[in-house]
């Protein structure tokens, strides 16, 4: 095999201590390890970086864990460098890049780089391409160069990208996705101008929707319930009566409580998290907001992780490890 | 010019004869105090629903008098709470007691 396809996911194993409250075990804690996991505009980060994948004619890719940015391999008999590959592309979930993944395979090959990372003005984007010599039984590769003794090969990347590491940034790829600026677009219907919904999605006669925004799958919107400008209310949440969401994001089966203003902020379960600040805030000891409890078994505190839906036949994945795991494209 | 001002702690968590207590307090204080009555939030860095209740009830207790009424806040997070529940747009709400001499101006540009 010449070329195999590794995609590292932020390890979910622990919460990471709240902000603001180190008594209370938040779910927005671990979002900060693990935002790039989260659906934006109802789309999947990691389902994108497959489709991109799969065009460069792979049929199968290996997910794994990583944490402190740092790929372990050699260790395991199932990751691909016990399957005879050449070449690794290595895509840290951590950023959404619009990139041409066969410029870069093309890039690496003429440069004879033994490690190619693409990058922008602002520095690494988490996407390399290593020599398949680089890698020794048992060691660490780092993803980010600076903690690397091997010489690395920079692809110059001038696309639209960014880095999906805080709630802010999360936020700021919503505001693009929803005016157009890059080219992922709200999973749903144009009802209006900026205007998205998703399937099965209920908005009451009295609520009213601002564009930019974006309402998820079986989401409900109660009566003078005001959702946008700028807001992405994700899948199956409640905002109740009379409750406004500007410039804000209500992550998957959030249940928003009547009369409230979410502004600047993001919004998960009982969670609260200002964009701003960062400050996190418990919400449920008020009343104000609470996890909705989903039909399906949800992994990993509450965030809807991964789920790969290959075109033949569902593979799903739903609880990243430690280990290495290979899943048909 | 210094005012002189009522400081009422908030009863956080307490028995509900502590906030009937704190409620007739308040009654009292925004009857026949010339000067701005705050409310002492701080200390403190949760709201629960009786909380919240009481907050709601005392931004109501103001509404039509003459009085001022100001809550002062120890923590971002419970300011962000009022903020959510949409007090910090009835009542000033303000982070330090040494804030508020500012209350004329709070009043004239409205409350954050």
């Amino acid at each position: 095999m010449e070329l195999a396809a590794v995609v590292t996911m932020p390890s979910l194993g622990q919460f990471a201590p709240a902000v603001e409250f180190p008594e209370v075990d938040s779910p927005i804690s671990s979002i900060e390890r693990a935002v790039s996991l989260l659906p934006i505009l109802g789309n999947k980060l990691l389902q994108i970086w497959t489709d991109r994948i799969r065009g460069l004619g792979l049929r199968s890719l290996w997910l794994t864990s990583c944490s402190h940015d740092a790929l372990h391999v050699g260790s395991d008999p199932q990751d691909p460098f016990r399957q005879g590959v050449e070449r690794l592309l290595v895509i840290n979930l951590a950023s959404y890049a619009e990139m041409d993944l066969d410029d870069m395979l093309h890039f690496h090959c003429q440069n004879q780089s033994m490690v190619t990372e693409a990058c922008d003005s602002n520095g690494w984007l988490g996407v390399s391409i290593l020599n398949c010599s680089v890698a020794v039984s048992g060691r660490n590769i780092h993803t980010h160069t600076e903690s690397s003794q091997v010489m690395r090969n920079a692809y110059p990347f001038r696309g639209y990208a960014k880095r999906i590491i805080s709630p802010k940034e999360r936020q700021e790829l919503v505001a693009d996705g929803l005016t157009g600026t890059c080219a992922m677009r709200p999973l749903g219907s144009e009802l209006a101008q900026q205007v998205w919904i998703g399937e099965n999605a209920s908005l009451a006669s009295s609520a009213r929707v601002v564009g930019p925004s974006y309402i998820g799958d079986r989401t409900i919107v109660r009566e003078g319930a005001t959702i946008g400008p700028f807001a992405s209310v994700e899948h199956d949440c409640v905002v109740d009566y009379g409750t406004t969401v500007e410039h804000a994001a209500v992550l998957p089966y959030t249940h928003l409580a009547p009369g409230l203003r979410f502004r600047k902020a993001l919004a998960d379960g009982g969670h609260l998290q200002d964009l701003e600040s960062g400050t996190i805030v418990n919400l449920e000891a008020g009343c104000l907001a609470h996890r909705i409890p989903s039909e399906s078994p949800r992994e990993t505190h509450g965030l809807d992780v991964v789920n790969i839906a290959s075109r033949e036949g569902e593979t799903a994945w739903r609880c990243p490890s430690t280990e290495w795991r290979q899943v048909k494209l | 010019m210094s005012v002189d001002r009522i400081v009422l702690p908030f009863p956080f968590g307490s028995k509900s004869v502590h906030r009937r207590a704190f409620r007739k307090q308040l009654r009292h204080a925004l009857c026949f105090s010339a000067s701005p009555v705050i409310v002492d939030l701080s200390g403190h860095r949760t709201l629960d629903c009786r909380d919240i209740n009481l907050l709601l009830d005392c931004a109501a207790q103001v509404t039509g008098r003459d009085s001022q009424l100001i809550f002062l806040v120890g923590s971002l997070a419970i300011r962000l709470v009022l903020d959510v529940v949409r007090i910090s747009s009835l009542v000033p709400v303000l982070d330090a007691i040494e804030q508020a001499p500012d209350y004329g101006r709070i009043m004239r540009e409205g409350p954050r």
